[in-house]
């Protein structure tokens, strides 16, 4: 179901136009309604107005990280779904954010302040952890676990490690911090954050391009990528990490966020195919068009006040959910 | 053999003493501790004021609610567990739970100023959205060939489940900005509704469906045994499927309505009761029962006391313990 060059370009330019589209739209629209003149007077010399600051210091930066987010869930589950074969795995739905989640509320309870560099660092450990549980659980099955196990597995895990972090939140009174930040969305996004977020995701966005042709074999046959002489051990290992690294970023940025990891990759696929060469950087297209997007709606739908951005991706996720659960090409029965 | 059938016969005579010695404790211990002999006069109306008012007014009702709402849970699953044959059901899982929050919510949008006035309309409420959830979540697990696919329905009611608590947020934060705190709390599974006019409305209802579910105990049994069987047997396999899921929604609904959403109790008790009396409806019903009061009084005096002055939500607790439960099953009955 591979497509050829010319198509896989001619969509390219489409997404690209539609990125700047939503781009565009996403720069005018907020609490703060700004005209494009408004914005174009952000980039002439001159006064500093109350609009060009509302621009440059809360719209710019929350637009950047709504992006970077996007890119972070988009390519996470693409890698996830590839490596592991299950064409449901999600970050959010399989624990990982959980793990972040709870790594963070217990760092919360122990400091009383992080610095940001810290945040997404206990949360990229955070990740790990839920990593490890999910394949923890998959060691201990007697048997292979089946795609629907796993998520089974995965959403129990996810309750538990939430259950925890929000026990421990309430315990040492810290829930409003925490709460500030798994259903804050991107309200007060600096660019700290962005400059703290954005190289990590170059990074990792360079590595997978790298190793794409890897993920690709990976994905398809097992024994294919063995027999090629790949060390397929050595390089699940490399993608899990990129994937906690991910979701880490993610998660400090904007809390959990169900769904994205999941409906991105199978748009994706649909676009383009099963070449991880055109997964990634499409990935990070769809992922932040659909962020943009749906953060872009939180400012909008109840302005001045915002609506929670997990709220709107979850009710987008659903229909793609249970599309995906009955497609035959969910391929798990 | 006979000795295992003792042993078993202990384990529920030890459940039902557990049972009443935590209602005491939960009467007696709290804020006010209320030594065990006053305990006793105010319950024959001889005791001070201050004691009946915190037993009266406060403890006895909410521990009437819990009571109730634990049996029900624990019925819901079992019952949903017998009609998809899956012992992974439970109706948190499953979305029902989520479903029942997002009626709660609507109700809450309506008579946020006087809830308890209207608090006949909370179950109905509750039992409507659940039972669209419901409805929802079997159509998009129905296969026209196969019928409910037993772990379709549970992956479905995950995503429902997970959407519908999104869009409870939604809902309270287009409307009133403070009740989000009220949703969230539900969602925690924190028990609100433990006062008098909430009892009056919830425990007959729960009482009720508890009641009409033994007078079709056996039917249950010949469920259990496969499509086929029942067939053979002359049960109308769809009527009895749909009869036993609606009283499973309305005893969720009507338990989630006033305790929060509260999980994994419709998915342990079932098992473990029928771990310690066997397969026989009639007999493991009984101790499922028990088992779900069991489990939600020993939480919620537990949740209540971990944590001053406000304590854990319930619903937290019963996760900690219901989850690695859920793991287990999972990882066991791998095939």
């Amino acid at each position: 179901m591979n497509i050829e060059a010319t198509t896989y370009k001619k969509r390219l330019t489409m997404l690209f136009i539609v990125f700047f589209f939503v781009f565009l739209l996403s720069t005018r629209f907020g609490a703060a309604s700004l005209s494009f003149e408004d914005i174009l007077q952000v980039f002439k010399q001159g006064e500093v107005t109350s609009n060009i600051l509302v621009f440059r210091e809360i719209r710019l930066p929350r637009i950047l990280a709504s992006i970077l987010i996007g890119t972070a869930l988009g390519l996470s589950g693409s890698i996830m779904q590839g490596v592991s074969k299950n064409p449901l795995a999600d970050p959010g739905l399989l624990g990982v954010s959980a793990g972040a989640s709870l790594a963070l509320t217990i760092s919360y309870a122990l400091f009383s302040s992080l610095s940001y560099i810290m945040v997404v660092l206990v949360s990229f450990f955070g990740s790990i952890l839920g990593i490890g549980l999910v394949f923890l659980m998959t060691m201990v099955s007697r048997q292979k676990m089946t795609t629907i196990t796993l998520l089974l597995a995965g959403s129990a895990i996810s309750t538990m490690l939430f259950a925890l972090s929000q026990g421990i939140s309430i315990y040492f009174r810290v829930s409003k911090e925490v709460s500030m930040w798994t259903s804050g969305g991107l309200v007060g996004t600096t660019w700290t954050h962005i400059l703290i977020s954005l190289p990590i995701i170059v990074l990792v966005l360079g590595v997978a391009i790298y190793y794409s042709k890897e993920i690709t074999t990976l994905s398809l046959d097992e024994e294919l990528a063995i027999g090629l002489g790949q060390n397929v051990f050595r390089t699940k290992i490399l993608m899990y990490t990129l994937v906690a690294l991910l979701t880490g970023v993610a998660v400090a940025l904007a809390g959990n966020l169900a769904f994205v990891g999941l409906m991105i990759p199978h748009m994706v696929r649909g676009l383009v195919g099963f070449d991880y060469k055109r997964i990634v950087p499409v990935s990070v297209l769809v992922g932040g068009i659909f962020l943009m997007f749906s953060d872009t709606l939180a400012r909008v739908i109840y302005a001045p006040y915002e609506t929670p951005l997990i709220a709107i991706v979850a009710v987008f996720g659903l229909p793609f959910f249970l599309y995906i659960v009955r497609s035959e090409k969910g391929g798990v029965f | 053999m006979e000795k295992l059938n003792q042993v078993k016969k202990r384990a529920c005579i030890l459940l039902l003493i557990v049972l009443i010695g935590m209602s005491i404790l939960y009467l007696a211990i709290g804020d006010i501790h209320i030594s065990l002999e006053s305990l006793l006069q105010t319950l024959l109306l001889t005791g001070s004021k201050i004691d009946e008012f915190v037993v009266f007014r406060l403890r006895l009702p909410r521990l009437f609610i819990v009571l109730s709402s634990g049996a029900a849970l624990a019925l819901s699953g079992a019952l949903l567990q017998g009609v998809t044959r899956n012992e992974l059901a439970d109706p948190g899982i499953i979305g029902i739970n989520a479903g029942a929050g997002v009626g709660v919510t609507v109700f809450f949008l309506l008579f946020s100023y006087d809830a308890k006035s209207f608090s006949y309309l909370l179950p109905v409420a509750a039992f409507l959205g659940a039972g669209l959830t419901a409805l929802l979540i079997f159509a998009f697990s129905y296969q026209r060939k196969t019928g409910i696919h037993p772990y379709k329905i549970i992956l479905v009611g995950i995503g429902f489940s997970m959407a519908l608590s999104g869009f409870m947020i939604l809902l309270i934060s287009s409307a009133e900005r403070d009740e989000v705190q009220f949703i969230s709390s539900w969602l925690a599974g924190n028990i609100w509704g433990g006062d008098w006019p909430f009892v009056l409305v919830i425990v007959p209802i729960i009482l009720i469906a508890i009641i009409l579910i033994f007078f079709k105990l056996q039917t249950l049994n010949i469920l259990q045994l496969g499509e086929e069987a029942a067939l053979g047997l002359g049960v109308s396999l769809q009527k009895v499927q749909v009869f036993y899921m609606v009283v499973a929604t309305l005893l969720a609904a009507s338990a989630v309505s006033v305790v929060g959403s509260i999980g994994f109790i419709g998915l342990m008790s079932p098992h473990i009761a029928k771990r310690l009396v066997g397969q026989q409806t009639q007999r493991y019903i009984p101790i499922t029962l028990l088992l779900g009061s069991t489990i939600l009084v020993v939480a919620d005096f537990l949740a209540k006391q971990l944590v001053e002055p406000n304590g854990l939500p319930t619903g937290l607790l019963v996760a900690f313990i219901g989850a690695p439960y859920f793991l287990y099953l999972i990882v066991r009955n791998n095939h």
